[in-house]
Order: structure tokens, then C-alpha cells, then sequence
């Protein structure tokens, strides 16, 4: 993985692990906390509904208290009109003033029974339901009355509504009026109606809803909420009976309560914490590759250096952008450079110094061979003269001839080096290596054959194709020389893709003596030749380590295949800062 | 022939209420009540308020005066019987014409009769055939009919033009013709007929009905209505605005339970009817009145002993047993039915008889809703059988058993009388019997009436329905306020 990665990687881990292990953290928090407000809410709902409905008890029961007095304007007269036999009559005339005097008392339904058509027990007043007066006896509200003397208890009634009889769920008080020894039941209720439980229903923090149920479960109050069943699950819901004149379940009031928020709440903070582990994410992958990036930028100027210097280019600097420890590596390569340079430099100047000392010295060799056969042709022949020797003539023409002879090689000298001093700088184009193999072995006259084996598969690559064709000659020549007169003697030239793919190879071969192990250092080193006095300048595979090495090159001598030499040449196939680069 | 009462009349309270009053106004307009909303079609008629509108908008052959006895009208006389009693000639009163103008013929009579006959077919059940014979109608009878002039006043035997169905505006010969009709508001205006065989009434008419017990009786309060059905008997206590005075009308309407084809396999069953009439508790019915008398009974017949206090408990168990015996009450099926009780909107006495009826079947389990509409909805649902039960009305005269037996099986849909009819009358005691195992409807109550009218509105009378003759009616225009 690229330090760009690695370093996006850990800034990445370094900023989610901990925003994960907060949110863990809250998540268990506010669960607990929420549990006990739950709890707090469950008994909040109980408390609420046992008040409303002893609120509720309490008010009908002063509302009855009322009726029951012989002073009651409706009740009092009824009673009067019973004991004179007139009530029937009185009751034709009156009896819609109940409806009013119920309405007064916000009562929905209010039941006076007494003596009358069908009996003791027949129904005088029914303000919810006319059809009830004078219908069936009616004996359970005087019981009801004996039964609970003015309590509040719950009973199911049957109201006629405007289209049907509805049965209600009502608080209900029922008492005795007397007037003597006339007395009457008066039934008197209120609906348990939806405000009952709308005191406890709230949707915040906690939902909760309430419903009434008969005691085999019949639905008598609905919910608020359409879904009761999950309401009402977990814990399941509150249950406070409605108890009826004989203390019996009449009905049961159901409350639940529910913590959907908790979950809701929960999400969010997850929702919370992942938007907060994104977006610092998104940060840090932006910051982790500025930082890289710049990072990688300032390795890349090293890098970049790195590879110029090993081209050579010791001018070559690295900018340095910051005080921190990139930059103290920038300005340390930079001024490794330089101390680089400065050597080189120092070296160049001694290389240099020792390569006259040498081209001097070989200059010298080569220049004082010839000097002493001119030297002694001329004191030859001036002694000749002297003596005005016989053999004067045959002397003049031999000493001349030396001296001529002697004066060619000098010339022949000075112009080879003058060639080497004067080699010029490669101009790269694209060039097939094997049309230059071609092309160059076209020229090639010798009674040493020259095989080629050119690879197929080779692509043009940037060289200057008149120096690999003096490169060709050279090695060519080389292998000639070094065949010298042997019997089947033979030279290969060889071109083929590099293991890289990223380079062409030309080799060439043949079935000479071979190179010593000793002297394969120095064949490549100006002036060093075996040919010495056989014409050799020492310069020629000089001349080829050149041009090889400025098209970014190598060159390699070993021993061939059933002897001889084999000199192998590596070219780029890009360019030469390329090729290094790939080896890096 | 009418005038002269009139006169009599009007001359007789002149004097005494000179004080207040110069002299009736041979015109204006008076408000009255209906008892609900009025079928103009003689053949639908069936309730007070039917009686009462086809009586002013159309004739009959009869009328029955309130003594009972039936009286000519368009007849010129009493049936002309041949010897063996079987042809019967009535001879039809000349110059009689409809509210268009046109001659009232004796065919229209004749086509009259016929389209009874094909219709309500107890009702002519004796006649074979209806012929026309010069200035008379022929009637062939299968036997000697006794009552057969009352057969004749009956409403459902008034002439219409043609013998059709009058439509949209009926056009009669009564003494008052149709202005208009307007169902929404609750009134129809009615103009005094010129030329009337019987003289022109006296004033013009606004029928008005009323669906809350209490808008007639603000109407009358106010002054708005001359005469209304409850008076000031619906505010306890009040004293009326204007001097007021009642008349008791010596006649009955009956109001029933009837039965419908929706869920048939209940309403259909006569142990469901049985079980429905035992179980209504009648004894509290008597209360529901505006202080007119009001029967609960167990016949369609008038004047039968009221009720002794029922034993509730006692037939509350036989209705349960009675209802038990119907499949389509089957205990795993009973809760699935719920039947509708359908009450005429403009009868509000009917919505309280509907609510006795819910009661009476909630005992037995059986769940019901209540349904107010008009009365021409009412009477379409029920002629196509799309009603369950309905609370029905019959208006028939007082002493005419027969107009009562055969008006009560038909309006339940039972054509056992016309076969009894037929033959010349019914035997009340077959027809008893009969009726108690087929329960055709189940009666409630018979309900008497009773008239409030302003004192400055006098000669109102009635009929042997107990329908008001407002044709007789004169106005004074001038109330007597008994208040400052």
C-alpha cells in the first residue's frame, strides 16, 4: 500500500474508533435513562386515571344529592303527585322538564322509577329513553340504590341514540327519594366518555393511549392509536377495573404506555454518530491526502533528484517546503548534492588530469615510436652522406621511406585523437535497432562471417541511429580482430526484448580467444588495446561505453557460449531517466 | 244545498263575537296542519293526511257525514239495485267539472272504479264489472253489498280525470284545486274551486307539515297557523297567544308495525311477528300523545277495550320463545341481523312508536336503527319491498269494520279479505282469527284527533274519517289576543 493509503488509513481509524466508542457510550446512557422516566410515566398514567375517575365518582354523586331532596323542584313535586295518585297526569305535563333538569346536571342519563303503570318498579322518568317509561319494571335501580346508598359505581345503559339503542359505559349513582311512604329510585349517570382518557394520552416524551374493555375484552372505548396490539406490548398495559354496583368488574380501563422515541432516539444518535463519523472521515480523507500528498510530493522531488543524480545531474535541487523533517531530508539531499558535485567536480578535474597524464603519456608512446626509426633514418643518412657512401642512393630512398612512413603513423595518431576529442552528442530519433543492425553489417566487407538474429517483436526506441551503427562497426571489428586468422571463425549479432520489456538488447559474439577475466574491467578504459603496435589506439570500445552510456544504456562483456566473447549492450526503450527509474 | 249552514252559522256568531269581529271575509287564506306529508294519489291513500288532501282535491260517489252514514256526493242518489240485487245503477250529478275545466263524465267515474278494482282489490271486491250507462255507472256485483255506499266514499274511490294516476299537479273536481306543491318546505297551497258542483269554499288553504312535534305549535303560537293538531299542549303551562278553541273529533287513526321484504327470512316469518307483537310493551305507548286520546291495541279494529297493563315479563318470555323458533334468528345468527325501522320524517309521533318498536326487538336480542325519510320515499321502499319494518298509519271510518279488516291486511301485503269481501262482507270473527295467525301488521295504538283552531276561524266540522271539512270553513281574520 502507497503511503498516501496508509497514511488516508490511519488518520481514518484514528477519528471513527473514537466517535464509535462515544456513541456506544451515549446510546447505553440514554437507554437507561429513558427506562426510568418509562417507569416514572407508567405510574404517573395509574395516578391520573384513579383521580379522574374518583374526580368523576365524586361529581355525579353531588349531583345526585341534589335530586334526592324532597326540595327538588322535579323530584319534590313527583313525589307529591305520586302520594295524591295524580302523578300520571302531573307527569304528562312535566315530564320533558327532567330532560331539562339532567341537562342543568350535565347527567346523561337520568332514571326515576316508582309506583306507576306496570308496578312499584315502573319506569317514571327515562330522559335518554322515552320508550322505557311505562315499558318493562325496571327493579334493579331501587337495588342498585339499597345496594350502594349513593355511591358511584359503573354499569353498562342502554341509550337510544338518534338512529339506534347504543349501549354506554356510564358512572352511574343511584339513591332513594321519600315522601312518606312513597319513595322512588332515581338512576342518574354520566358517560364514560373519550376526556377520560384523553387526560392520559400524549405523544411526548412517552406515547400513550388508553382504552376500555369489557372483561371478556370487548372493545368499549377505542384507543386513539390504530395499532393497540403494539402499543400495548413490552410491558404491557396498566389495567384499572371499573367496578359495577356489586363490585364486579363492569369494565376495565387499559392504559399503555409506549417508548417509540427510545428507538427513534436511539437512531438518531446513530444516525448522529455516523453522519459525524462520515463527515470526519470525509475530512480526514481529504486532509490524510493533502498531507500525503504533499508528503508524497516532497519524496517524489527526492526521488526525482535521486534519479537526476544518477544521471548525473548533480545541478539538480530538491525545493524545500517546510522546516519539519521533509524538509531538514530535502535540504540534506540538496546539500548532499552539492558535497556530491563538488567531489565529482574535484574528481573530474583529476580524472581529468590523469587522462591527459595518460593521453599524454600514450601521446608520448605513440608520438617516440616513430621519432627514433626517423631519428636514426636521418642520422643513417646524413652519415651516409658524409662517407659519400656507394650505397648512398639505395640509402637516401630507405631512410626517406622510413621517414615518410613513420610520418604517416604520426598523422594517423593525431587524427584518431583528434576524432575522440571531437565525438559529438547523440540526437536521439526513433530507430528500428534492427534495420541499424541491417543496415551496418550491409557495409561489412571480411572474410569473417556475420550471422544475425534479430528479434520480431522489437519496438523503435529513441537513439542516434549513426552512433549505433559506429557501435555495431566498432564491436564488429573488435570480434574480427580478436578472430583474427582462426579457422571458422564466426560473429553473431543478436537483438532481442529485454526481461523488462522496458529494453532492447544487442549482442554480439564470436568464437575468438575470448577476454581474460583479468582485463574485462578495463577493455572499456580510453586507450587500453591488446592491438598496440598492430595499429590498435586502445580507443574503439571507449568510443562504444560513450555512446552507449549518453543513450542511457549498458554495456556488459562476458564470455560466450563454447568460448569466446560476447559483448551484450542494454538500450532503453524510453528514455534514459525512464530506464533508471525503473530500476529503482 | 251547503250554503245555508254557512249562512246559519255565520249569522248565529256574529253577535256574539261583535265585539272583536264585523263579519267573516268571504276570502283569505288559513293555515292548516296535516298529520304528515299527503299522497295525492287516491288509490295510495292510507293515512289521515292522505284522507284529508284527496278529500279537497278530489270526490267520491259517498261521503260519510260524521254521524257515519254515508251521504250522495257526485251520486245524484242512492244505488238504483235491479230485482236479483247483483246490478247496481248509480246515476252521476250533472255540470261537474275538474279544476281544468273540463266535464266530469261518468266514464271517469267508471275508469275510476276499474283502476280500483285492479289495484286494491279488496276494496270492490264484490264488483265484477264497471259499465257506464247514459248519465249513471252500472256496477255488476257477485252478491247483494250492504255497505256498498261506504265502499264508495272510501278515499281510494275518488274520481280522477280519466280514472289515471294524477300526476306531478292533481287535477280533481273538490272544492279546492292544487296551487302548488312544495315537498322541501312542508306545504301545499290549495285555491277555493269556483266552480265546485257544491258551492265555492270559503277561504283559500296552506296545508303545511311539520317534522318536530313543536313547529306546528310555534306556528300556531305565533299567530302564523289558524288551526294546528296539538295546540298549545307541547309548551306545559303556556298560555296560548290567541284565544284558541278544541274540538274533539270523534275518530281513529291506527298506527301499525309494518313489515317489509328487506331480510325477508325475519320480517317474513310470522312467529318473528308474533314474537315482536308480544314483546312491545303497549301499556307505555298511551304516553306518547299531544293530549289527544291515544289506545294501545292488538287489532286493526277501532273501539275494542284498551289494554289492561301488559304482564312483560310473562310475554317477553313467549316473544323469546316465539323468536327462537325462527331460523334466521338462530343463536350463531341473530348477531348478524340488524333491521331497519323506517319512520315517515313529517310524522314525529311515528319516530317515538319506531323507538318502542326498537326496544321490543333489543329484548329479544335483535338489533335495529331508525330511519326518518319522506313519506313519498317511505311508501316507494315499501311498495318496492326495500324496508324491513315501518311505522305505518291507517285512517278508515270510525264504524266501518270492514274499510278497517280489509285496509289492514292489504296495507300488509295480505289479500285474505278481498276473497271474504267478495262474497258481500266480512265475518269479524274469521277476520280476528285470521289476523292474529297471519299478522299482516302489528297494531299499536289507535290514536283519537283532535283540532286547536283560532276563534276567529269558525264552522270547521268533520267527516266520518274525522277529517276536517275546511270546504265548510269561514274566516274572520280577527284574533282575540289573550295576552296584553
Amino acid at each position: 500500500m502507497k503511503l498516501r493509503g496508509r497514511f488516508t488509513l490511519t488518520l481514518a481509524l484514528a477519528a471513527l474508533v473514537p466517535i464509535a466508542l462515544a456513541a456506544v457510550v451515549t446510546t447505553r446512557s440514554i437507554a437507561k435513562s429513558r427506562r426510568e422516566a418509562y417507569d416514572e410515566s407508567r405510574k404517573s398514567v395509574e395516578r391520573k386515571l384513579l383521580d379522574a375517575i374518583d374526580r368523576r365518582e365524586k361529581e355525579i354523586e353531588v349531583a345526585v344529592q341534589e335530586l334526592v331532596t324532597t326540595d327538588n323542584p322535579f323530584v319534590g313535586p313527583l313525589l307529591r303527585e305520586l302520594v295524591k295518585g295524580t302523578a300520571d297526569a302531573w307527569l304528562r305535563v312535566h315530564r320533558e322538564e327532567f330532560r331539562g333538569q339532567a341537562s342543568a346536571l350535565a347527567l346523561d342519563t337520568l332514571t326515576i322509577t316508582g309506583p306507576g303503570l306496570v308496578g312499584d318498579d315502573t319506569v317514571l322518568v327515562a330522559t335518554h329513553d322515552r320508550s322505557a317509561i311505562d315499558a318493562e319494571p325496571q327493579p334493579a335501580i331501587r337495588e342498585r340504590a339499597n345496594t350502594t346508598r349513593g355511591a358511584a359505581y359503573f354499569t353498562r345503559e342502554k341509550k337510544m341514540t338518534s338512529s339506534s339503542i347504543d349501549t354506554l359505559l356510564v358512572f352511574e349513582v343511584a339513591e332513594l327519594a321519600h315522601d312518606g311512604s312513597t319513595a322512588v329510585a332515581i338512576a342518574a349517570s354520566r358517560r364514560v366518555s373519550d376526556d377520560l382518557l384523553a387526560i392520559v394520552r400524549e405523544s411526548s416524551p412517552f406515547l400513550v393511549d388508553a382504552r376500555i374493555v369489557s372483561p371478556n375484552g370487548e372493545v368499549l372505548l377505542p384507543s386513539a392509536s390504530r395499532d393497540w396490539a403494539e402499543l400495548a406490548g413490552g410491558d404491557g398495559p396498566i389495567r384499572i377495573p371499573l367496578l359495577g354496583p356489586d363490585r364486579k368488574p363492569v369494565a376495565i380501563v387499559e392504559a399503555a404506555v409506549s417508548d417509540p422515541g427510545l428507538d427513534e432516539l436511539l437512531w438518531k444518535v446513530a444516525l448522529t454518530a455516523a453522519a459525524l463519523a462520515l463527515v470526519a472521515l470525509g475530512a480526514v480523507v481529504v486532509l490524510g491526502l493533502f498531507v500525503a500528498r504533499r508528503t508524497a510530493r516532497d519524496l517524489e522531488a527526492l526521488v526525482a533528484g535521486s534519479l537526476a543524480a544518477s544521471r548525473g545531474d548533480l545541478d539538480h535541487r530538491v525545493p524545500v517546503r517546510s522546516k519539519d523533517e521533509i524538509g531538514a531530508v530535502a535540504a540534506a539531499f540538496n546539500f548532499m548534492l552539492e558535497d556530491l558535485k563538488t567531489s565529482k567536480d574535484r574528481l573530474v578535474i583529476a580524472e581529468r588530469i590523469a587522462a591527459w597524464q595518460e593521453i599524454a603519456r600514450r601521446l608520448a608512446h605513440e608520438i617516440k615510436n616513430p621519432l627514433t626509426p626517423i631519428q636514426m633514418a636521418m642520422d643513417t643518412l646524413r652519415k651516409s652522406y658524409k662517407k659519400q657512401h656507394p650505397e648512398f642512393a639505395e640509402i637516401l630512398d630507405e631512410s626517406t621511406t622510413t621517414v615518410l612512413a613513420e610520418a604517416d603513423r604520426l598523422k594517423r595518431i593525431v587524427a584518431e585523437f583528434s576524432d575522440f576529442a571531437r565525438m559529438p552528442k547523440a540526437e536521439l530519433a526513433r530507430v528500428d535497432l534492427n534495420d541499424v543492425v541491417r543496415g551496418s553489417l550491409a557495409l561489412h566487407q571480411g572474410a569473417i562471417p556475420v550471422e544475425t538474429d534479430l528479434a520480431n517483436d522489437l519496438p523503435e526506441l529513441d537513439a542516434d541511429k549513426g552512433q549505433l551503427n559506429q557501435v555495431l562497426l566498432n564491436l564488429v571489428a573488435n570480434a574480427r580482430d580478436a578472430i583474427g586468422e582462426r579457422e571458422g571463425g564466426k560473429i553473431t549479432v543478436r537483438t532481442r526484448r529485454g526481461e523488462g520489456a522496458d529494453r532492447a538488447l544487442l549482442v554480439v559474439e564470436d568464437n575468438g580467444p575470448g577476454v581474460p577475466a583479468e582485463l574485462k574491467d578495463k577493455v572499456f578504459a580510453p586507450y587500453f588495446s591488446t592491438k598496440h603496435g598492430k595499429g590498435g589506439t586502445g580507443l574503439g570500445l571507449a568510443i562504444v561505453h560513450r555512446i552507449v552510456s549518453d543513450h542511457g544504456g549498458r554495456i556488459t562483456i562476458s564470455d560466450a557460449v563454447g568460448g569466446g566473447a560476447r559483448v551484450t549492450i542494454e538500450l532503453p526503450l524510453r528514455d534514459g531517466t525512464a530506464l533508471l527509474a525503473s530500476r529503482i | 244545498m251547503r250554503g245555508v249552514p254557512w249562512l246559519c252559522g255565520a249569522l248565529a256568531v256574529i253577535p256574539v263575537f261583535v265585539h272583536a269581529e264585523t263579519r267573516p271575509k268571504y276570502a283569505g287564506t288559513v293555515e292548516a296542519t296535516l298529520l304528515g306529508a299527503p299522497a295525492l294519489d287516491p288509490l295510495a291513500a292510507r293515512t289521515h293526511a292522505d284522507a284529508t288532501a284527496v278529500a279537497l282535491v278530489f270526490d267520491t260517489l259517498y261521503r260519510i257525514g260524521p254521524d257515519g252514514i254515508a251521504v250522495p256526493h257526485l251520486a245524484v242518489g242512492e244505488p238504483v239495485l235491479d230485482e236479483k240485487g247483483t246490478t247496481v245503477r248509480i246515476a252521476i250529478r250533472k255540470g261537474v267539472r275538474f279544476h281544468d275545466g273540463t266535464a266530469l263524465e261518468p266514464r271517469d267515474v267508471a275508469a275510476s272504479l276499474e283502476r280500483v278494482r285492479a289495484k286494491e282489490k279488496w276494496l270492490l271486491a264484490p264488483v265484477t264489472a264497471v259499465g257506464v250507462d247514459g248519465d249513471a255507472i252500472t256496477l255488476s256485483l257477485r252478491a247483494p253489498v250492504a255497505d256498498l255506499t261506504e265502499l264508495l266514499a272510501l278515499p281510494q274511490t275518488a274520481v280522477t280525470k280519466s280514472g289515471k294516476a294524477p300526476g306531478a299537479k292533481p287535477i280533481g273536481s273538490g272544492p279546492y284545486a292544487v296551487d302548488s306543491i312544495d315537498p322541501t318546505l312542508h306545504r301545499m297551497q290549495l285555491r277555493a274551486f269556483e266552480d265546485h258542483f257544491a258551492g265555492r269554499p270559503y277561504v283559500d288553504l296552506m296545508l303545511r307539515w311539520y317534522d318536530t312535534p313543536d313547529g306546528e305549535v310555534r306556528k300556531f303560537e305565533t299567530g302564523a297557523a289558524q288551526i294546528s293538531a296539538r295546540g298549545v299542549t307541547a309548551f306545559p303551562g303556556a298560555q296560548p297567544t290567541y284565544r284558541a278553541e278544541r274540538l274533539h273529533v270523534p275518530a281513529w287513526v291506527l298506527e301499525f308495525v309494518g313489515f317489509g321484504q328487506g331480510h325477508a327470512a325475519v320480517t317474513g316469518d310470522r312467529a318473528f311477528r308474533r314474537a315482536l307483537d308480544l314483546a312491545i310493551a303497549r301499556g307505555g305507548l298511551a304516553t306518547i300523545n299531544s293530549g289527544e286520546d291515544v289506545v294501545p291495541v292488538k287489532t286493526p279494529l277501532p273501539g275494542a277495550p284498551a289494554l289492561p297493563a301488559p304482564a312483560l315479563a310473562g310475554e317477553l318470555d313467549a316473544a323469546r320463545a316465539e323468536v327462537a323458533k325462527v331460523p334466521a334468528l338462530a343463536p350463531d345468527r341473530i348477531g348478524a341481523v340488524k333491521l331497519e325501522i323506517l319512520v315517515e320524517d313529517t310524522r314525529p309521533d311515528d319516530r317515538e312508536l319506531a323507538e318502542r318498536v326498537a326496544r321490543a326487538l333489543d329484548q329479544l336480542g335483535i338489533a335495529t336503527t331508525i330511519a326518518a325519510v319522506p313519506a313519498a320515499d317511505l311508501r316507494d321502499r315499501v311498495a318496492k319491498g326495500k324496508a324491513d319494518l315501518w311505522i305505518g298509519q291507517l285512517a278508515e271510518p270510525f264504524g266501518f269494520a270492514d274499510a278497517w279488516w280489509g285496509a289492514a291486511f292489504a296495507v300488509g301485503g295480505d289479500d285474505w279479505p278481498a276473497a271474504q269481501l267478495a262474497s258481500g262482507s266480512l265475518d269479524p270473527a274469521a277476520a280476528a282469527k285470521a289476523f292474529a295467525d297471519r299478522e299482516p301488521i302489528v297494531p299499536l295504538v289507535f290514536r283519537g284527533l283532535e283540532l286547536w283552531h283560532r276563534s276567529d276561524v269558525r264552522g270547521l266540522s268533520y267527516d266520518g274519517f274525522g277529517r276536517p271539512c275546511y270546504a265548510d270553513m269561514f274566516y274572520f281574520g280577527v284574533p282575540v289576543r289573550t295576552k296584553p
